[in-house]
């Protein structure tokens, strides 16, 4: 059984190196990643579960890190966040499609494109909607962001 | 971030996990078992929850396992939503589950968690209400296993501290014809104003239904109703609803009368679904 209580060092796997920082158990994933490994491209939306800015992949999978907290982590769980996703199509074809508007959610909806790309690089629209409807655009440019994707299919 | 300090504690199996559980209680420390983590790390931060200490169990094994023989499917209680829908066992379940959250909360909330946390929906208990299926439980003397309706009135019915280990469905049952229908206020991703799920098991329709009322339901007397072949259609839907509209709630989604109405409706196209 292991407790932990107050201030202990915890190693993360993330963007494919491993960080040791200090956290105590309270803390969310999310602030974890941005004022403890300063990767400040997981952005703070609603921290309710609601919006889908801060959405990094744990294994591959998903996830709003405003939900988690930094402790959960396994030593052998992989996190990737946007300034780990070198996938430039991605990235290209929300700039050709013009996939954002003041680019706040963008991070969210480009972590989330990359989780469904992997999953089924040739998804239908009900999967693709699946995956898009966790994330939430306050300029509602979600017709540029279905584009986005649906260009990356063609591609 | 939760704003208080808190312990967290991750223990190798669930006899360590009941001994911290108990040990806390008696030090008049709030604990919580501690799952997906969604409800708990979103209402601790709204100030609605106030754990002193989560004890992590879903690196349980027996929780995180779905295991399928030629008879029985078991999931674990802390397997996700996610993983049960990608797992393609019933299309009931599939289809049910995947209205609940949005894709992505899905990879984290856990059944027992969904069916066990403080928020009245707990839609992913519909099916397991109309199987009937057995529960096991971890308390005092070891693991126990129990009919769901047997310990499920509004809610599960369990003692503090004991945990729910495993979901026991029949497998025979699974390919059964269905109707679900689960209506949300404005946006796709919410909280249903009601959701039901009808199966057509021997025969006979079972229901259940959450949303519309402050628990979810499952009422024999209700089915008894819905297969009287001596009503007609109309007089099955009237007399249904006269007999739980009293339940119906009224909130900022929806007015009690709406509910009635789209209850009506939702009976009058599952009755259709199968046939009358």
């Amino acid at each position: 059984m292991k407790i932990f209580e107050g201030f202990f060092e915890k190693k993360f796997n993330i963007n494919g190196e491993t960080k040791k920082v200090l956290i105590k158990p309270n803390e969310t994933l999310l602030r974890v990643i941005r004022e403890k490994l300063g990767l400040s491209g997981t952005k703070i939306g609603c921290e309710n579960g609601d919006c889908g800015a801060c959405t990094i992949l744990i294994n591959g999978l998903p996830v709003k890190s405003c939900m988690i907290l930094a402790i959960e982590i396994g030593d052998d769980e992989e996190i990737l966040t946007i300034e780990g996703i070198n996938d430039e199509k991605i990235k290209n074809a929300f700039i050709e499609e013009e996939g954002f508007q003041c680019g706040f959610c963008t991070s969210g909806f480009i972590v989330n494109t990359f989780a469904l790309m992997k999953r089924n690089p040739k998804p239908d629209v009900e999967l693709i909607r699946e995956y898009l409807d966790s994330n939430l655009c306050r300029c509602t440019g979600y017709d540029g962001i279905e584009k986005a994707v649906k260009r990356l299919i063609d591609k | 971030m939760i704003s208080k300090d808190i312990v967290f504690i991750k223990p190798e199996n669930l006899k360590e996990a009941r001994e911290v559980y108990e040990n806390y209680q008696k030090e008049v420390r709030m604990p919580y078992y501690y799952s997906g983590g969604t409800e708990i790390v979103t209402f601790s931060r709204k100030g609605i929850l106030s754990p002193d200490c989560l004890i992590d169990i879903k690196n349980i094994k027996e929780l995180r396992e779905i295991n399928i023989n030629d008879d029985f499917i078991t999931i674990g209680s802390c397997v996700t939503i996610n993983e049960i829908i990608d797992s393609k066992f019933s299309e009931i379940f599939s289809k049910s589950f995947k209205g609940i959250a949005d894709h992505t909360v899905r990879n984290r909330i856990t059944i027992g968690g969904n069916i066990l946390g403080q928020l009245p929906f707990r839609e992913t208990i519909l099916p397991l209400l109309i199987f009937d299926i057995k529960i096991k439980i971890y308390e005092y003397g070891g693991i126990k296993e129990y009919k769901i309706s047997n310990i499920f009135d509004r809610s599960l019915k369990i003692n503090k501290g004991d945990i729910v280990t495993q979901f026991i469905i029949p497998k025979k049952l699974l390919n059964s014809d269905f109707y679900y229908e689960r209506k949300v206020f404005f946006t796709k991703i919410d909280y249903p104003i009601i959701s039901t799920l009808f199966v057509k098991i021997n025969d006979e329709i079972k229901m259940a239904l959450t949303g519309a009322l402050n628990y979810p339901l499952r009422d024999v007397s209700i089915e008894k109703i819905l297969n009287d072949r001596n009503l007609k259609k109309d007089e099955k839907i009237n007399e249904i609803i006269k007999k739980l509209s009293p339940e119906f709630k009224s909130d900022f989604r929806a007015s009690r009368e709406y509910r009635i109405n789209l209850f009506k409706n939702i009976l009058n196209d599952a009755l259709n679904h199968f046939g009358g």
